[in-house]
């Protein structure tokens, strides 16, 4: 089997009943993407199946023959990194790449959330340093650079 | 993890998943896997092989046919809230509030039935419309009422060569529903109590549908009649009361859940 990550085609060695979270850190070094959790209650290890946000502890790379999984090192989210910065949002950092993702899965479908749609993106992410309010506001001014 | 080095089988047709199944009575069914594989982080000597139903498009289908709604098992929820959103509000109002925006981007309706929760968040909505599940092995097929396939938590009678391929039920029409979960918060929460209430003005009748307080997801049908018979709205609290079997586990106390079974179903009769 075979599948993208990143924009690249890859033809895993690891066996298809491995975790898609373990292939991505362990063959093939991409280890931005965390486990917290790894019972999908924590969002730390969210990446992009074909586009949408997927806790890659509950999913199996057999199940991503074909498919196109984008991790954190493969999106552009510089804006949204910035405005983590800028807004404080960022404390132990654990969690963060998590957020990204998320918050970039969303800004992709919706320019312009409302606090709302964000905390409601943002429902299956924990962090356990910052609180939550800092992580909004930063969407809401990545929303707005983006915009520009 | 320990399921690493488990055969890894990707049927891409119906038919070469029943093949599988009887081949293979050792392995375990995969779907979306948000439920089984935080289950199996317990590792597990029993299962030998999984097998992977993600891919058959045959199962994946929603349909609907003289006002009859057929949701394929292989349906992700997120799929379903795209697609379907409008033909059963309760069905949609339960779905949206599962879970996790990322987790409805993989669950599926089977999974969600297969693995029969007390809490399962779809079920609700499918008992109090007496929703079908449709099973099928290599020769032969069954239509079964869901509340007869799921026998207690975790337990169904699907049999060994069987794979769930669909739920189906007419839609209701003319009635007046409330669907409430209740969870320590709003997202990612396994609920403490869930109901599912629906009113026909027509008939006068009342279908009650509890779930996270007994072996099963229940409905109160001995409230149910006495409802159409005239009883009071107390009367009806009371003998709901009498059919639910709430628990103490770590989500909730029986206590707790015994008090917002009889204060969600108040309000919904007070609603009607």
């Amino acid at each position: 089997m075979r599948l993208k990550v990143n924009g690249k085609w890859y033809y895993p060695q690891a066996n298809p009943s491995t975790r898609l979270l373990d292939y991505l850190r362990h063959e093939l070094q991409l280890t931005g993407t965390k486990e917290g959790c790894g019972e999908g209650e924590c969002g730390a290890c969210l990446v992009l199946l074909d586009g949408a946000v997927v806790n890659s502890c509950l999913v199996l790379l057999g199940q991503c023959a074909e498919r196109e999984v984008t991790t954190i090192e493969g999106i552009d989210a510089q804006p949204i990194i910035e405005a983590f910065i800028v807004k404080g949002a960022i404390q132990c950092g654990f969690c963060t790449p998590g957020f990204i993702v998320a918050a970039y899965a969303l800004l992709q479908q919706n320019p312009n959330p409302s606090p709302t749609d964000i905390k409601t993106a943002l429902a299956g992410n924990l962090c356990r340093c910052t609180g939550y309010q800092k992580i909004v506001a930063a969407i809401q001014v990545a929303a707005e650079r983006l915009k520009q | 993890m320990w399921y690493e080095r488990l055969a890894f089988y990707s049927p891409q047709t119906l038919s070469e998943a029943l093949q599988l199944r009887r081949q293979l009575p050792e392995a375990l069914l995969l779907a979306g896997g948000t439920d089984l594989l935080v289950q199996l982080r317990e590792p597990d000597n029993r299962f030998k092989a999984l097998i992977d139903l993600s891919q058959i498009v045959e199962i994946s289908a929603i349909t609907i046919t003289n006002n009859w709604l057929r949701i394929g098992a292989g349906v992700i929820f997120t799929r379903y809230l795209r697609e379907a959103t409008d033909y059963f509000p309760p069905l949609t109002e339960a779905v949206s509030q599962l879970a996790s925006p990322a987790i409805r981007n993989r669950a599926t309706f089977g999974g969600n039935i297969v693995n029969a929760s007390p809490a399962a968040d779809t079920l609700p909505p499918l008992y109090a419309v007496d929703a079908y599940v449709l099973l099928q092995s290599q020769d032969n097929e069954r239509r079964l009422p869901i509340a007869d396939f799921i026998t207690g938590p975790k337990r169904t009678i699907l049999g060994k060569d069987e794979i769930l391929t669909a739920i189906e039920f007419e839609l209701p029409t003319n009635y007046q529903y409330y669907y409430r979960k209740v969870g320590t918060r709003r997202a990612l929460a396994l609920s403490k109590v869930s109901f599912c209430g629906f009113y026909f003005p027509e008939k006068h009748a009342v279908r009650l549908t509890y779930g996270a307080v007994a072996p099963t997801v229940i409905r109160a049908t001995a409230a149910e009649a006495a409802f159409s018979q005239g009883a009071g709205y107390e009367q009806v609290v009371e003998i709901v009361g009498k059919s639910i079997q709430p628990i103490d586990d770590q989500r909730s106390t029986a206590r707790y859940r015994r008090f917002v079974c009889e204060q969600l179903t108040r309000a919904f009769l007070n609603r009607i």
